[in-house]
């Protein structure tokens, strides 16, 4: 099964050395040996059948060849032993507290600037730092309601963080997809591993909503609100509503009467609540923001501003989880909470400081040059394998904004075997967990392991040829 | 100076149309100089108007109408008692050119932003400025007023609502809004803070371009005692015949009426501003209040259907950024 697999010098999800497979994927290994190849790909199309057949895709943007793909499924599951995932999970839950405390002062006091802690310049430069909220009072303070942060690890099997979303995190859909299909694809072997259960995320996610409704509304009306069918994330954004038991409504189905808002029913008006809107800031509204929108419902900045509505997230989070201020999270740790940051995170040159910009350009062949407010893996250089040509035109960008730019070290992320043509090979992955802040902060166990298939990547967004795995968090063993 | 402002804005549509939502910024702001005595708002069609502060301190109204209409009336009528600025904020010892500002609030006011946008005419109209040496700030401010007079002229109908200073600095000519924003500009390019006032002034007997008519000015930042306006347009220090709406960065934060509308019409836009001195304050003058302005609906449309098509812009605005 596994001739010609290579570690490489490289963390080995699987393997500490060759053939010798660390313990929680012992049992994982022998089931593979037992299987076969023949079986292995048997199955493995078996999964992607089930994929197609349930219309789970994805969207690409930019590509001739039709923007519906499927979001390729690998069928080596990632194993994360209890130990390892209590840690992971407090680091979580630590940092979108302090995310969120970070909003709110910053939308507030700003003692965070006063305190000189981070530099006033990066927030008000920051394109995604929204004037409009400052001095808004939101429900219960929570302004991630919703977090998906970006893990990864490196050569020594450390853990760091790779960038927050704070914003609309997609992604959660897959994750929810993947495990059911691997429970009907390994029945036997996902029974005996005893993985801890996701299914309750919608669930915890609707709780999550309804903790941000008005306390005297008993019953509320809670929304999903999406771009529209036209986006990546559109299977999502309905699966989510679906499972959720709300409706899915885009910006034209809302209205604003008497400052409160109202979605279009055959049964006439009906007063929203709540919205879970994964539609940018800047197309939510356009009273207050991009005119232009047509995505948006007018008037709805002005209705939350009179507490007549929830939003999640809140406006604004995006100061959050720009690349720049990224730097500064365990600052914020230490500064809101008093404690030391469980997580570590990457080295990051802010290109906008003189000395970190003159390293970055002299270095650009060592380095991953990222633009502070795109997601999805788009505006990215990694210099070490880009055309001297790209990494010039990048070098021009960065003079020409650096406000725009950071730069990091290339972090050689872990691999984990995945089925490349008829043979396991070691591909590179990330992991995102999703994180809910509601009456209390729960951590969904696993979260979406992407994986770079495409061989030497170190890229594993969907947008970039990227897959995923089912990841699995094992029951602590004195559950047995 | 008591001075009572009319205000009155009659928007009409070619056809019905079937929403609008909008916000104000309308009502005479409270300052050290400027107290706003009573403020009576009018709307038409009838709706429920809320206020709020938004971030710069602005009075904020908004309201939706749902009901199928062909045109929106507004009406804001203010008394307001305005102050001359006194012995201590005439002579301000404050020297350019000044230290960076402890306060990040005001980092906003030294951002080049667009419509302030930089551009290389401005910075060479700010090299002729610049003083030698060291240099009252007062002065500094009176002498970018008269390069501005000097350079530009006044013409309405070259530049338009949402002209940089880019295309004001080109054609040499503008309006109120555009002077107003070369000001702020060639000052953030001293490094002098500087904002956009909205509001009004009253001429009674002397001559004031943007007279009856909403007035733009600027106001430049003096760290000894506060904000100081200057209204380039009219080469002058401002005095207790302006009455201050709104302030912000540039324009776009403070436009007096800003709104959305639902519907296959063009808009066309009449506003009327009338400024009085009042000899005293009348008994039975009120304070803030609200009121219906009898203007036609034609049955409730707001509940229904979605639009059947889509457009290709709307594709692509769905095609946002997903954190994936």
């Amino acid at each position: 099964m596994f001739q010609g697999y290579e570690i490489d010098g490289l963390f080995d999800e699987m393997f500490d050395k060759p053939e010798r497979p660390r313990p929680h994927y012992s049992a994982l290994y022998s089931r593979l040996h037992d299987l076969g190849m023949t079986s292995l790909q048997h199955r493995s199309r078996m999964a992607d059948l089930c994929f197609r057949n349930q219309g789970i895709t994805f969207t690409v943007y930019k590509d001739t060849l039709g923007v519906e793909k499927i979001f390729p499924f690998d069928l080596i599951p990632r194993i994360i032993p209890d130990r390892e995932w209590t840690h992971l999970e407090r680091g979580l839950i630590q940092r979108i507290t302090a995310l969120n405390l970070f909003c709110h002062d910053i939308y507030h006091q700003q003692a965070i600037l006063r305190e000189k802690i981070i530099d006033a310049e990066l927030i008000y430069g920051a394109k995604m730092f929204r004037r409009e909220m400052i001095g808004v009072n939101i429900p219960r303070d929570i302004y991630i309601s919703i977090c998906g942060t970006d893990l990864i690890r490196d050569v020594q099997g450390n853990y760091l963080v790779l960038e927050d979303n704070c914003r609309t995190p997609s992604g959660v859909s897959y994750v929810l997809e993947n495990r059911a299909v691997m429970k009907r694809v390994f029945p036997a072997l996902f029974q005996a591993a005893r993985v801890r259960p996701i299914e309750d995320y919608p669930h915890n996610l609707l709780r999550c909503l309804k903790h941000l409704a008005p306390p005297e509304v008993e019953e509320p009306c809670i929304v999903v609100l999406t771009p529209g069918v036209f986006n990546s994330a559109y299977f999502e954004h309905s699966f989510l509503a679906r499972q959720m038991g709300v409706e899915l409504v885009e910006g034209r189905d809302l209205l604003v009467e008497d400052n409160y808002i109202y979605m279009r029913t055959t049964a006439g008006l009906r007063r929203v609540d709540v919205i879970y809107r994964r539609v940018d800031d800047d197309f939510l509204d356009p009273l207050c923001f991009r005119p232009d929108s047509m995505l948006g419902v007018a008037g709805l900045m002005n209705v939350y501003r009179l507490g007549h509505v929830a939003l999640a997230n809140s406006v604004g989070t995006g100061v959050a989880d720009d690349k720049a201020i990224y730097p500064f999270v365990p600052d914020m740790i230490r500064f809101y909470l008093a404690e030391e940051p469980i997580l570590q995170s990457v080295p990051t040159y802010i290109c906008s400081r003189p000395d970190d910009r003159k390293y970055v350009l002299e270095h650009l062949d060592q380095l991953v040059v990222k633009a502070t407010n795109e997601a999805g893996g788009y505006g990215m250089l990694m210099g070490h394998q880009a055309e001297p040509a790209d990494r010039e035109e990048f070098a021009c960008k960065i003079l020409e904004n650096p406000r725009n730019f950071i730069a990091q070290p290339v972090v050689q992320l872990s691999q984990q075997p995945s089925l490349v043509d008829r043979a396991l090979r070691g591909r590179r992955i990330d992991l995102r967990p999703y994180i809910l802040f509601g009456e209390k902060i729960t951590v969904m166990p696993g979260g979406l392991t992407r994986v770079a298939l495409r061989e030497g990547s170190l890229v594993v967004n969907s947008s970039q040829g990227g897959g995923s795995k089912d990841t699995w968090v094992l029951e602590p063993e004195n559950k047995r | 100076m008591l001075v009572q402002v009319s205000h009155i804005t009659e928007l009409d549509y070619s056809a019905l149309i079937s929403e609008t939502v909008m916000e104000l910024r309308m009502a005479p702001r409270q300052e050290r100089l400027q107290h706003r005595l009573s403020f009576v708002l009018g709307i038409g069609p009838a709706s429920q108007v809320r206020s709020y502060f938004d971030w710069l301190g602005n009075t904020v109204h908004t309201f939706a109408i749902n009901n199928l209409h062909r045109s929106v009336k507004i009406s804001a009528v203010s008394v307001v008692q305005t102050y001359d600025r006194d012995r201590l904020t005439q002579h301000p010892e404050d020297m350019w050119p000044l230290n960076p500002p402890t306060d990040h609030s005001l980092f906003d006011m030294l951002r080049l932003d667009a419509p302030v946008v930089d551009c290389p005419a401005l910075t060479e109209l700010a090299e002729k400025i610049k003083p030698r040496g060291r240099e009252s700030l007062a002065r500094v401010g009176l002498n970018i007023m008269d390069k501005i007079n000097e350079e530009f002229v006044y013409e309405k109908g070259i530049t338009s609502a949402s002209s940089t200073i880019a295309e004001v600095l080109e054609h040499k000519r503008g309006v109120c809004q555009d002077f107003t924003h070369l000001m702020i500009g060639l000052a953030r390019k001293l490094h002098i803070p500087a904002r956009y006032v909205s509001g009004f002034i009253h001429a009674g007997n002397q001559q004031f371009r943007g007279a009856a008519e909403t007035h733009a000015w600027c106001e430049l930042y003096f760290p000894s005692i506060g904000w100081i306006g200057y209204d380039p347009t009219n080469n002058c220090e401002v005095k207790d015949n302006f009455v201050k709406m709104a302030v912000g960065r540039h324009y776009k934060d403070v436009p007096p009426h800003k709104g959305v509308y639902r519907g296959n019409a063009t808009e066309t836009m009449k506003v009327e501003v009338h400024t009085m001195e009042l000899p005293e304050i009348s008994g039975n003058l009120v304070g803030e209040r609200t009121s219906p302005l009898n203007v036609p609906v034609f049955g409730n449309t707001g509940r229904g259907g979605v639009v059947p098509w889509i457009l290709e812009e709307q594709v692509q605005q769905q095609q946002q950024q997903q954190q994936g």
